[in-house]
């Protein structure tokens, strides 16, 4: 099955054939060694792919083909040999972004030595020894096979949707991060790491579990534009907040423009514990994700902080989910959108509140921005309260490019692009400003070279 | 340096400059007064290139070029500088981030520690708090404070025409006091930069000094004088010029 190690083309590794069967599903538990059960677990996750239909609301999927797709793919090397190769374009795109030329590199898969790996070893040390675990997922099986078979699947089980059950199927990389009681992750883990993320496959399954009292702020991703061979990315990520915990898990992704985006986040979060998602989805063809928290414990919290843009032919459909389980809980969700060249943004919402709880309090926001006359934007908040106890807040507003800013701005000296890139900058200002620094100013670049561009 | 010449501007299909012919030398202060509805507002906008005013008519020349219809940022570049009325708020930027953004567009290099001195320095000039350095740009600014801001604008671009649209509604004495000296003292030290001044009333004009007063009604300059014709304005009201 598939191509090992094809020496006489670029590509140097394994690579399921195209499509998806028992055999290859088998296959792919066989290559990792896997314990029985997760072989099980598995192709009982194919069977419920196969029976489920596709999704018949949200964004248009009917390009979507899954016989044309790698569903492992093992890369030993990255694609390019040396920096030499790496196409112009994105080498142009990863100057205008800032980003240091070691991490270029390795964003380009020029597979080199660099300096943080150093770095990478001496924190890897250091959290270590206050028994911090940070491992790709697979390892983590291997490794921790009591505390991963507790929680894996425990937040969101192969049943749930189409693509969740997918990537029960097909799963390969992502991470596994265990926080003992009381301890706190004081630099955003994988932000040293990010290099790894960005080479991970597209099926990838993360459990963060964190212990009571404990804090991790995780984040994935950065905002290059990240290129697959294979068009669909497809990952799950579980949260499990314990009592007094805090989770805070920061996304920044920027596909390249024929990725079908469709992921399934959630969390829960125990008594008093807090659960943050920033979420920030650039590029696609087409996302589909909207990070959900259940809000299980009483006086637990959750937060979901999202920004999307979408270009032309692109389909941004996002949104978040709080389920309120218990008393003395509070939830905030703000969404920021923002269209243009035709671009299409959904917020797709859910807020629930199941019978006989107290001291509820919720508050959603989202706000669209129309950069021109073609672009799109829709807003489904759903809202299901059962019961009284409850003080909900919901805002939304559709906003167009205000063309007498525009003036105001132009007025000083500043270029159609660079008003408008201030304007939106502006716009997703809180967004931002829940980011890392880095990351920050990264965005900000981001938003300039989308608004230079036509097409990002 | 500037040259209207029977300039004629449309908005939504009326006539709101008619006509309109004025001189402004390198160095000379320009009045403008006129009542509500007069037409002021709309030829400072389309001086300085607004995409709502359309020229149907004549030319506006500016340092011996064409700009009738050049775009606004080219205009700005080209050091026109309009103070608005009412300044618009830009939420989410911050009056900082703003100000660096519009230096840099002028093609100068910030160096840090250099421009945070003249920004505070520009600050301590019209009288505004450094804390409004980090406030989003206008957002929930007093109309005064928005003044101040936007002569600090005027200071940063270093600008060779400035207009300022009614620059004393909403201020009070003392803030009227400051800016106007602002605008003095700026056309003490640049002597060829000039300045159009529009106003209902004669008070701002006890700060500088003005070379001509031209009173506008009904889109066009009725009558022209030295700063004499103020006080006649002010004593006699707008009525007589408007028959």
């Amino acid at each position: 099955m598939g191509d090992e190690c094809n020496n006489n083309g670029d590509f140097v590794g394994y690579r399921a054939q195209k499509g998806l069967n028992r055999k290859i599903v088998t296959d792919i538990s066989a290559r990792k060694n896997e314990p029985g059960w997760m072989t099980d677990f598995r192709l009982k996750a194919l069977d419920i792919f196969e029976k489920k239909p596709m999704p018949s609301w949200g964004a248009d999927l009917s390009d979507l083909d899954h016989h044309d797709i790698h569903y492992y793919v093992q890369s030993v090397q990255g694609k390019h040999s040396s920096w030499d190769n790496v196409p112009d374009d994105i080498k142009a795109t990863f100057e205008k972004l800032g980003i240091p030329q070691a991490e270029r590199e390795m964003l380009a898969g020029v597979g080199a030595q660099f300096e943080s790996e150093v770095i990478y070893k001496r924190l890897k040390d250091k959290w270590a020894n206050k028994g911090v675990v940070f491992l790709d997922t697979n390892s983590g099986l291997n490794e921790y096979p009591e505390l991963f078979k507790k929680y894996f699947a425990s937040v969101i089980p192969a049943h749930d949707n189409k693509f969740a059950a997918l990537n029960s199927a097909v799963w390969s990389g992502g991470s596994f991060v265990y926080v003992p009681a009381g301890v706190h992750v004081d630099l955003p883990l994988q932000a040293y790491f990010r290099i790894e993320s960005s080479q991970m496959g597209q099926f990838e399954r993360t459990l963060i579990i964190a212990e009571p009292g404990s804090f991790i702020h995780y984040v994935e991703g950065c905002s290059a534009p990240v290129s697959r061979n294979n068009s669909l990315h497809s990952a799950v990520v579980e949260l499990i907040a314990l009592p007094g915990s805090h989770i805070r898990y920061t996304t920044i992704q920027n596909w390249s423009n024929n990725v079908y985006n469709l992921v399934t986040k959630r969390a829960i979060a125990h008594e008093r514990a807090s659960v943050d998602w920033v979420d920030g989805n650039f590029g696609s063809k087409v996302t589909m994700k909207y990070p959900c928290i259940i809000l299980k414990g009483e006086q637990s919290r959750g937060q979901i902080i999202s920004i999307a843009i979408a270009g032309k032919d692109q389909q941004q459909d996002a949104g978040g989910k709080i389920i309120h389980c218990a008393s003395d809980t509070t939830s905030n969700i703000v969404s920021k959108s923002i269209s243009k060249d035709g671009g299409r943004t959904t917020y797709r919402g859910l807020l629930k509140v199941i019978a006989g709880l107290k001291n509820i309090v919720s508050r959603v926001q989202c706000d669209a921005l129309l950069m021109d006359g073609l672009s799109r934007t829709d807003t489904y908040p759903t809202v299901d309260i059962k019961s009284d106890q409850v003080d909900i807040g919901h805002e939304a507003s559709v906003s167009k490019i205000n063309d007498e800013q525009l003036a105001y701005l132009m007025s000083r000296g500043l270029s159609s692009q660079q008003a408008q890139a201030m304007i939106v900058n502006g716009f997703i200002d809180c967004f931002v400003k829940e980011l890392p620094m880095e990351y920050a100013i990264e965005i900000n670049r981001l938003i300039k070279m989308e608004m230079e561009d036509s097409i990002g | 340096m500037l040259l209207l010449t029977n300039l004629t501007v449309c908005v939504e299909q009326k006539n709101v400059v008619q006509d309109l012919c004025l001189q402004v030398a390198a160095g000379s202060l320009h009045v403008i007064m006129g009542q509500n509805g007069s037409g002021k507002s709309s030829l400072a906008h389309t001086i300085m290139g607004l995409p709502m005013y359309e020229v149907v008519a004549g030319s506006i020349e500016f340092k011996q070029q064409c700009i009738t219809t050049m775009p606004i940022h080219d205009r700005s570049k080209l050091g026109i500088f309009l103070a608005f009325q009412q300044p618009l708020s830009i939420p989410g930027v911050t009056v900082f981030e703003f100000l660096k953004e519009i230096f840099t567009a002028t093609g100068k290099q910030v160096v840090p520690a250099e421009f945070q001195a003249l920004v505070h320095d520009y600050f301590t000039q019209v009288g505004l708090d450094f804390s409004f350095l980090y406030r989003g740009l206008n957002e929930n600014f007093s109309g005064g404070e928005k003044k101040r801001l936007e002569i600090v604008q005027m200071l940063i671009l270093q600008s060779k025409l400035i207009i300022l649209d009614e620059l004393d509604s909403g201020l009070d004495v003392d803030a009227l006091k400051t800016l106007g000296s602002c605008v003095h003292n700026y056309l003490q030290q640049h002597a060829d930069a000039s300045c159009i001044i529009i106003t209902h009333y004669r008070r701002i004009l006890d700060f500088v000094r003005p070379t001509a007063v031209h009173v506008m009604h009904n889109g066009t300059i009725v009558r022209s004088g030295d700063v004499q014709l103020s006080y006649e304005v002010e004593a006699q009201g707008y009525d007589s010029y408007g028959r």
